[in-house]
């Protein structure tokens, strides 16, 4: 009994609003801001725009998480005279597979209620088919996911005297990082009314993307006699936009919707340093230290000297958030008689303060030692580890060719092996550039400022690049 | 006898041991030892060498191991694998193989570039990365083109659009499919207003006193706006680049924006802040001179320009580089006096054909002899330069099944069939026949027709001109004339001054007998949307032939 009503307070406690993760609400093209929910309704083979109210609570528990929408909608147009009411459960199972790093989620609907009201007539939800399924590849520095979506619904129409089916196709694609995510949703969908006179067949294509990113921005200080001149500001926006395009027996055409939520601010620490001001690299120094990515003395950075490899390990593992696994192993109960850790390597002790990180990187297969037994943590990096580093971190190593091709860099013949593949995709990426002789300079030494710019084009990478990619240049094109 | 067979298979044992220890002795001494790979046991690897030996070698700790020049684990590599080895000593420091069967193979459409086109030029269209790198790709009749995931000719490209490349090979110029960029290239307007609020935390700017420009002037929104803008587009104010973290010490200042319709909402592609006083002129840009960054107009104005200044061409933003003399259009300077700096130039030219892909024209003409999939066309007209240019001649032309033949007169679409086999072309010589030859518009692409409107007599051409401008609203019917368009910021072609002479309010463009053609096909009035771009030849308000662009 004890257990039960245990696990009854922890089903409770993990019921949580979805506003953090950018996903598309249901699968229906609707979007949404923090008070209001807006879709389009094809039923009677007219558009016709519903706004309401909306709420999305998220349960888990285990490896299956169920989510419930709930819907109370009028249309938009006041002579139109429509109500959509709707509450719907979808159950997604995860089956993870911890060696290649990838999860399965089965995704199917549980619960369903619907009801459409528009003038006279009555359409009622009386049976809901749904089947979703995708893969999530989680990559140290991001999750990327896809998945495939097959469905159909069956309306009664004003009690018996015609039916209403809706097949649904179509499939999402998606990434999660810590400085952002986006979902978007292209479903086909396929209407058959079966209604008396006003019969029809006609089809509409939603395609729907949420996305959040975390930007930074900067703010002076407006006053002249501060401590400081001013600093940066991590904004989280979040957006949804959607657009139908449909062809039905009366009309057809284009309507887009978009809704966008407040953004939230947190301020960073400001850095002094006084041997950047003027730098090239001024900015992007300045931006990773309010990140505490960076770490420095309270007035130098030193920025043209080399940076260590653990100083790039770890400013990678903290500028991506990768949680360290030592903080998730001191979180979870540490069983009686375990062996206590070993250092990975010689050279970087288990009681180091920044061993954690190296751990963590050398698990996600970032970095490696550089030899069985040693990190090298004082030791320099070259321009092509960092971006082997970078491009692992991502885990797009695989996206390179076949090997047995050259880079376009000038220097190709200077790239090791292990490198081509790293700096072709970087090249691919728009991550990095060669300069004016169209050099990659892979063996030469990284400074600090160089880490700094490298690191800086990677978080908008995650940020700018990934939502172009997964939103815009899908939905727009 | 026991003994003696013992004594052979012991003398056969050892012979086999010379041998196997000679040839271990010489990769032992060369260094080197190339076969197929059998296994690893703990810290060895069981190789059989190519004649047929078999070693059991150990390596050394740090032995370097790789499979088509990419570093391995020792479990990569499979039996049956050839393998390079080389030797420290009598230990393993090194082993290769080769595992790739294609090399430099990519995915089919796996490497992609995104950027916006810069010019086109028949099969070779040049774009402009992210990067602000320039880079030259080529077409071949094989490549797929989509916008809005729709299957399109390639001719519906323009100067300004948004492109992503898919190519097939990490080495090939040729493109194998090109995605276009849909309406949200568009601009749909250009709008005027005074600063009020500048958010650099969400890029947002509140405006009042907004006018937007339309049919020749400025108009009065009549309200204050709130409008997200582009972020990462720079601002700039008499030449000078603004760093966006200084656009609020510009409250209060007159922006001039491009506006475009972002899922639903107006948005700010670009803006250019006003440094002194406007001056506007609607005129043709005479001449460029790309050195001094001037442009001459006809009325001998000089006028400056830098690589803040907008340029809209097609409705596009494009790259001032693609500004052309011969163009007519609408220039916005700011300035005082002669010195005067262009910050928004927005062209008006359309054509029939969007590049020199195209092959389109417009023809009417005698319907002097109709065969069963040919046509001759007599004494005909040719839409040239926005002109009918006539042609005391006869040409040949092509329809087949796609063909869409439309009666006029009984306004009824006829099938390749009818149009064959009816009267629409007789024999005008023969005193007993009444009846004569039909005229018809004639849209095609090279020979090709690919819609005809037909009608028994021959339109005046002298009353006809062709116009150019936005639909403002969706086409409705009205019960007296049929269905008709409004047209706003129309412009008109004058022969005389060879040049787009701008309305000043706008039409009502009737639809009744128009030929509609889109994406080089016709369409009906439902496919003519609210800010589609026309291109159109009109008696008065009835539009005869209407491009969609």
């Amino acid at each position: 009994m004890k257990t039960k009503i245990i696990l009854t307070l922890l089903i409770i406690c993990l019921l949580i609003p979805t506003t953090s993760i950018a996903t598309p609400l249901e699968f229906v093209g609707g979007v949404q801001n923090e008070h209001q929910y807006e879709e389009i309704v094809f039923i009677t083979g007219q558009p016709i725009k519903f706004v309401g109210s909306y709420s999305a609570s998220e349960k888990v528990k285990n490896e299956e998480e169920s989510v419930t929408y709930k819907f109370k909608l009028q249309s938009e147009d006041p002579k139109v005279l429509g109500k959509l009411d709707r509450t719907v459960t979808y159950v997604t199972s995860l089956s993870k597979h911890a060696g290649v790093g990838q999860t399965i989620g089965q995704t199917s609907v549980s619960k369903y209620k619907e009801t459409i009201k528009i003038g006279s007539d009555t359409y009622n939800l009386t049976d809901y088919q749904f089947s979703k399924s995708d893969i999530i590849d989680q990559r140290p520095a991001s999750d990327f996911y896809s998945g495939n979506i097959k469905g159909r619904k069956y309306y009664d129409y004003n009690k018996s005297q015609g039916n209403v089916i809706i097949d649904i196709t179509g499939g999402n694609v998606g990434y999660e990082n810590f400085w952002g995510s986006t979902e978007t949703q292209i479903i086909d969908h396929i209407i058959t009314a079966d209604i008396g006179q006003n019969s029809f067949q006609g089809s509409y294509t939603h395609q729907v993307s949420d996305s959040m990113t975390k930007s930074l921005r900067y703010s002076e200080n407006d006053a002249s006699f501060s401590s400081f001149h001013g600093g940066h500001i991590r904004v989280t926006e979040k957006n949804v936009v959607s657009k139908y395009d449909y062809r039905l027996s009366k009309s057809h055409g284009s309507i887009s919707l978009s809704q966008d939520m407040v953004p939230r601010l947190e301020r960073l620490i400001v850095p002094k340093f006084r041997d950047v001001n003027g730098h090239w690299a001024e900015e992007d120094i300045k931006k990773l230290y309010s990140l505490d990515v960076f770490e420095g003395g309270n007035t130098t950075f030193s920025p043209d000297t080399p940076i260590t490899r653990l100083d790039f390990t770890k400013a990678i593992m903290k500028a991506s958030d990768i949680r360290t696994s030592m903080e998730e192993t001191k979180k979870t109960r540490r069983r009686r008689n375990q062996p206590e850790e070993v250092s990975y390597f010689k050279d970087i002790a288990i009681s180091n303060e920044d061993y954690k990180y190296v751990k963590s990187a050398v698990d996600s297969n970032i970095i490696a030692g550089i030899s069985k037994d040693l990190f090298g943590p004082k030791k320099s990096l070259k321009r092509s580890e960092a971006i082997v580093i970078l491009v692992r971190a991502l885990g797009f190593e695989t996206r390179a060719p076949n090997p047995g091709y050259m880079t376009s860099f000038s220097d190709d013949k200077d790239i090791p092996n292990w490198a081509k593949d790293s700096i072709y995709v970087a090249k691919e990426l728009n991550l990095l550039e060669g300069d004016k002789a169209n050099r990659i300079n892979p063996n030469g030494i990284l400074t600090r400022a160089e880490a700094s710019d490298l690191i800086v084009r990677f978080l908008e990478f995650l940020e700018k690049d990934l939502q172009r990619d997964y939103r815009d240049n899908i939905i727009e094109f | 006898m026991k003994k003696i067979s013992i004594i052979l298979l012991a003398a056969l044992l050892f012979m086999n041991f010379s041998i196997a220890n000679a040839q271990g002795t010489n990769i032992y001494k060369e260094g080197v030892l190339e076969g197929y790979f059998i296994e690893a046991i703990d810290n060895k690897i069981k190789v059989e060498e190519y004649s047929g030996t078999i070693y059991t070698i150990p390596m050394i700790k740090n032995v370097v191991l790789e499979i088509d020049g990419r570093p391995v684990k020792i479990t990569d590599f499979k039996k049956g694998m050839e393998v390079y080895i080389t030797l420290q000593g009598r230990n393993i420091k090194y082993m290769d193989a080769y595992s790739v069967d294609n090399p430099a193979y990519i995915q089919p459409g796996e490497k992609v570039r995104i950027g916006t086109v810069l010019g086109i030029d028949r099969d070779q269209i040049e774009i402009k990365l992210p990067t602000g790198k320039r880079e030259v790709y080529f077409t071949s009749p094989a490549t797929v083109v989509t916008k809005n995931k729709e299957n399109i000719n390639l001719k519906e490209l323009y100067v300004g659009d948004r492109v992503k490349f898919y190519f097939d090979d990490i080495d090939t110029s040729y493109i194998s499919r090109v995605n276009i960029q849909g309406d949200s290239i568009l601009i749909k307007d250009i709008y005027r207003g005074q600063l009020t609020v500048t958010d650099s935390l969400q890029d947002i700017i509140a405006l009042e006193k907004v006018d937007v420009f339309r049919n020749g002037k400025w108009t009065s929104l009549g309200k204050s706006i709130k409008v997200p803008y582009n972020g990462n587009l720079p601002i700039y104010i008499g030449g000078q680049k603004i760093d966006i973290k200084n656009l609020k010490h510009y409250k209060g200042k007159t922006v001039y924006m491009a506006m475009k319709d972002y899922f639903g909402k107006e948005k700010v592609e670009r803006m250019v802040v006003k440094a002194q006083y406007e001056n506007n002129f609607s005129e043709k840009i005479r001449e460029i001179n790309w050195f001094s960054s001037q442009m001459e107009l006809g009325n001998n104005r000089n006028i400056n320009f830098h690589d803040g200044t907008i340029v809209v061409k097609n409705n596009r933003l494009v790259d001032v580089y693609n500004l052309n003399s011969g163009s007519d259009g609408l220039i916005i300077a700011d300035g005082r006096g002669s010195d005067l700096t262009a910050d928004l130039v927005y062209i008006y030219n359309e054509n029939i054909n969007n590049t020199n892909i195209g092959q389109d024209q417009l023809y009417v003409g005698r319907l002097n002899t109709i065969l069963e999939d040919i046509l001759y066309l007599k004494d005909f007209f040719l839409l040239d330069k926005n002109n009918w240019e006539s042609f005391n001649d006869e040409k040949e032309f092509f329809y087949d099944d796609d063909t869409f033949i439309y009666d006029l007169e009984n306004n009824k679409e006829v099938s390749p069939k009818e149009f064959f086999s009816r009267d629409y072309s007789v024999d005008e010589n023969n005193r007993r026949n009444r009846t004569r030859d039909w005229y018809g518009y004639l849209y095609t692409e090279g020979d090709r027709i690919s819609a005809a409107f037909i009608k028994r007599s021959m339109d005046s051409l002298l009353n006809q001109r062709t116009t150019i401008g936005i639909v403002e609203s969706s086409p409705v019917e009205d019960n007296n004339m049929g269905w008709f368009l409004k047209l706003k910021n129309s412009k008109d072609w004058s022969t005389i001054n060879e040049q787009w002479m701008e309305k000043n309010s706008t039409l009502n463009i009737y639809l009744r007998e128009a030929m509609i053609i889109k994406n080089g096909q016709r369409v009906t009035v439902n496919d003519i949307k609210s800010g589609d771009s026309l291109y159109m030849v009109r008696d008065d308000n009835m539009a005869k032939v209407i491009i969609v662009k």
